[in-house]
């Protein structure tokens, strides 16, 4: 079951409601985006790029791991930190019961025998199914988050995804830190960057890498059985004949 | 004489079918099967997401190397390399813990052959003279093994 647009390959196939459960708990609304629920998806990571920023809690975070919990619970704005708490643990669970669904149509696809379009041209893109390595769009998007997508042809990640880590890059300071790091002056390294901003990263780039990882596996899929499907129908004529005598 | 030629799926295997027809294989004489791959299934663990037909190898790897990126990121800030190369370092031993962590649990399931080799199966009936130029249109199209079956009864 696909929906093969000139902005996007839309699918939906089976996979373990834990992983995109805990891609919610990693960022709220990544866990949407793998599950191309793209509008549900953007209204959660801007609500939570909006309310970590204003309740403090990344630095909150980083300031109770290494060991200043008096010092987090005063950076902590409680106007603002108790809200976090509803959407966080309903987007892990929206996530969860929303894989299980999709398992099931999956499923459900799987034995019928819905058009597939290979090779999709509109006046503004061109979309087509082929099968692609894996992990070039991996190594891309470690590089630079989003850029995955674009090799897959799913533009709207692709725009998102490359919004909020350029964002993020550029409030955390982390261009300043890189270098400073190359050229060995670690303790500006680390006076750099900005926590709040940078503890965004590790779950920005993961799930760039790990939904495009996913994402392209799925798609491979889908052109091999869209493959499958052309050649049965235009190569298996009934007047066949095989040289020792038989015919089909 | 049937050459029989297996392939994986691609948009090569496509242009060899039809330089074929191109030149002179009529329809009668190709036929291309497309090869399904048994899986184990049973609907409610697949529904739940249990069985991945022993797939997905890389998901644990994934996880903790964010986890570990993070809590290096973290740590990076007061240990003595930096936040950025702590980071990194974590994106490694993360990805290394989750690698290891998959080939101790694979153990338990059986473990499929993730690379499924041949996905396409094609029969060509043809002369004995067209043989030479047919398996050359095959093999430069990525075939991945090619048999000639002589036929004696034609």
């Amino acid at each position: 079951m696909a929906y093969v647009s000139p902005l996007i390959t839309n699918q939906v196939f089976q996979r373990n409601p834990w992983i995109s459960a805990w891609w919610s708990a990693a960022f709220p609304g990544f866990g949407h985006l793998m599950l191309c629920k793209y509008l549900t998806g953007f209204m959660l990571m801007g609500w939570e790029f909006f309310i970590n920023v204003k309740a403090h809690l990344n630095h909150a975070i980083y300031l109770s791991l290494t060991g200043h919990v008096a010092l987090a619970k005063q950076e902590l704005d409680t106007r603002w930190f108790l809200l976090y708490i509803g959407v966080y643990l309903y987007a892990i669970w929206d996530c969860y019961r929303i894989t299980i669904d999709l398992n099931s149509f999956a499923l459900l696809a799987d034995r019928e025998d819905s058009p597939i379009l290979p090779l999709n041209i509109s006046p503004v893109e061109i979309n087509y199914l082929t099968n692609r390595n894996v992990w070039n769009g991996v190594i891309w998007s470690f590089f630079t988050p989003g850029l995955g997508y674009l090799y897959i042809n799913r533009l709207p990640s692709a725009f998102f995804l490359l919004i909020a880590f350029v964002v993020t890059a550029y409030k955390s300071g982390l261009l300043l830190s890189i270098q400073a790091t190359c050229l060995g002056r670690f303790h500006e390294a680390a006076g750099a960057l900005n926590p709040q901003w940078y503890l965004f990263l590790p779950s920005i780039m993961g799930f760039a890498m790990y939904d495009v990882y996913i994402q392209t596996k799925e798609v491979n899929k889908l052109f091999k059985v869209e493959q499958s499907r052309y050649l049965s129908e235009k190569y298996q004529k009934p007047k066949f004949t095989i040289p020792f005598g038989g015919r089909l | 004489m049937l050459i029989i030629a297996t392939f994986k799926h691609s948009a090569y295997l496509e242009l060899a079918l039809k330089l074929l027809q191109q030149t002179g294989v009529s329809d009668s004489h190709l036929l291309v099967a497309p090869l399904i791959h048994h899986h184990d299934s049973d609907p409610m663990s697949e529904v739940r997401g249990v069985h991945q037909n022993g797939k997905s190898p890389f998901d644990l790897a994934f996880i903790f190397a964010t986890i570990c990126m993070l809590l290096g990121a973290i740590y990076g800030f007061i240990l003595p390399l930096g936040p950025i190369l702590w980071a990194i370092i974590g994106i490694v031993v993360g990805a290394g813990i989750g690698l290891f962590i998959d080939r101790l649990i694979q153990k338990k399931t059986p473990p499929n052959a993730t690379d499924e080799g041949a996905e396409v199966v094609v029969l060509v009936h043809c002369a004995a003279g067209e043989t030479s130029h047919i398996e050359d249109i095959l093999w430069k199209h990525q075939a991945i093994g090619l048999s000639k079956v002589p036929s004696y009864a034609e």
